[in-house]
């Protein structure tokens, strides 16, 4: 009963250096992995990105427009009903056109106050959901053009392409 | 006393505790950070408004000119270059879902599903444990759409699914006369195929890897397999054809792609990996007439 007693009284110290040692191979290939990438564009949360064999990434910062299975955002912004924008006829979309040319004289006003040509920049990254209908991909993209944002890309996956 | 003494002679170790709950913290913060998948884009060049309206004016025909049309339709892919067009590629869709219970996939023909007045499927997809998919947000939760190319004779035909051997890592073979490889038994150590990639020619082993030579064996036995061949490698393959046929065009990079309003967004992507494969880089998106 005695020995017992001392037992639990004892201090037991954990040897945490193994520990350390993993964590900070962890914390230093994370890092590094972060500090490599410097994403430019994140992937929007609801929906899913085709697979694509491009290796291009973006080099520029571009405006974010995503079309997921119930918005159109720009920004993160909703701006209208992805549903609404299968059911006009027309290829405008004048919501998001709307937007879209205000976002594209803040830009222009940005560049003239930089002292660059306002020709330059317009650049949008489209992201959409695998399973969108052409028909929308194409009013969001025409849009786009109409709005002045005419360096178009869609955002997709990477696979890793052998050969 | 006596224990405190003990105590003080224990060599003093450094109290690690801290540390470890930054790392705890921190660990996660770059967790959410980073990204596995990485993304990539894909460039486009904006359609051009006259090619929408199809009564306008046609431009002068240009007799070295390519004008190079790809058509995703409901049933077929075709190609149209120098105002002629090539056979219509048939395909059957199927959908492979995967199911989020037990991370299996299953495949269907999207003709067998019913849908009622909502657009809603009355007998979506089921996983094999028995659960059914959403009806209504079933289509989201495709993960491949997968177009079997067709032998047709007619258009009433139903059609044969052509079958084709494909590598370990998903291309198909060609043989020396640039065809599909049909036939499992061809495709055996001491072989020589390529794929659709350029200048791919290698001669076929079992268990061993040098420059040229493709390993096909996996834990000893081949790992090839003999499925259903993709409307998307014929496509690769006429376009690889005609690019290199039609280099001397002034418009040799260029492609038009055009597409249901319906196809699906998955399927424009498809194609224009192919055609950029093929060398085909200015890309233009454009839209099928109505009842076109």
């Amino acid at each position: 009963m005695a020995r017992k007693t001392r037992e639990y009284g004892e201090k037991i110290t954990f040897s945490l250096t193994s520990m350390m040692d993993i964590m900070t191979i962890i914390l230093v290939f994370m890092i590094k992995q972060v500090d490599t990438e410097g994403q430019l564009i994140t992937a929007a949360e609801n929906l899913v990105l085709p697979n694509s064999t491009s290796t291009k990434v973006p080099k520029e910062v571009s405006l974010g427009l995503v079309v997921d299975q119930n918005w159109v955002l720009v920004d993160g912004q909703r701006i209208i009903e992805t549903s609404s924008v299968a059911a006009q006829d027309s290829l405008l979309v004048e919501a998001l056109d709307v937007v879209l040319k205000e976002k594209r004289e803040a830009e222009k006003a940005a560049m003239l106050a930089k002292g660059e040509s306002d020709e330059g920049g317009g650049n949008v990254i489209v992201q959409l959901d695998k399973n969108t209908y052409y028909d929308i991909m194409f009013k969001v993209m025409a849009t786009c053009g109409f709005s002045g944002f005419t360096n178009v890309a869609f955002a997709v996956n990477m696979k890793n392409a052998e050969e | 006393m006596a224990k405190q003494l003990k105590k003080a002679a224990k060599t003093e170790e450094m109290d690690m505790l801290p540390v470890m709950s930054l790392m705890t913290v921190l660990i996660p913060v770059l967790l959410t950070m980073t990204a596995f998948q990485k993304l990539a884009i894909v460039e486009v060049n904006l359609p051009e408004r006259s090619e929408i309206s199809m009564d306008s004016e046609p431009p002068p025909p240009d007799d070295n000119a390519l004008n190079l049309t790809v058509a995703i339709t409901r049933e077929y892919l075709e190609i149209w270059a120098r105002g002629g067009s090539l056979p219509k590629e048939y395909y059957k869709e199927m959908w492979t879902f995967r199911c989020r219970v037990d991370g299996d996939t299953i495949t269907y023909d999207p003709s067998t599903f019913e849908y009622d007045d909502k657009g809603a499927a009355k007998n979506p997809p089921k996983c094999q444990n028995g659960t059914m998919l959403d009806g209504e947000k079933f289509k989201y939760s495709i993960e491949t759409i997968q177009l079997w190319a067709l032998q047709k004779e007619s258009e009433e035909d139903p059609g044969k699914v052509k079958m084709s051997v494909y590598s370990k890592s998903d291309s198909a073979y060609l043989d020396g006369n640039n065809e599909f490889i049909t036939d499992l038994s061809v495709v055996k150590p001491g072989a020589t195929v390529a794929t659709l990639a350029e200048s791919s020619a290698r001669k076929l082993a079992c268990g061993q890897s040098q420059p040229g030579v493709e390993d096909i064996c996996s834990e000893g036995k081949p790992a090839i397999s003999f499925r259903a061949r993709s409307a998307y490698d014929e496509l690769a393959k006429t376009l690889i054809m005609i690019h290199g046929r039609f280099i001397d065009s002034p418009d040799a990079d260029n492609i038009i792609v055009l597409a249901d309003d319906d196809a699906a967004f998955d399927k424009i992507i498809n194609v224009m990996d192919r055609a950029r494969d093929a060398g085909f880089f200015k890309i233009n998106l454009a839209k099928l007439a109505a009842g076109g």
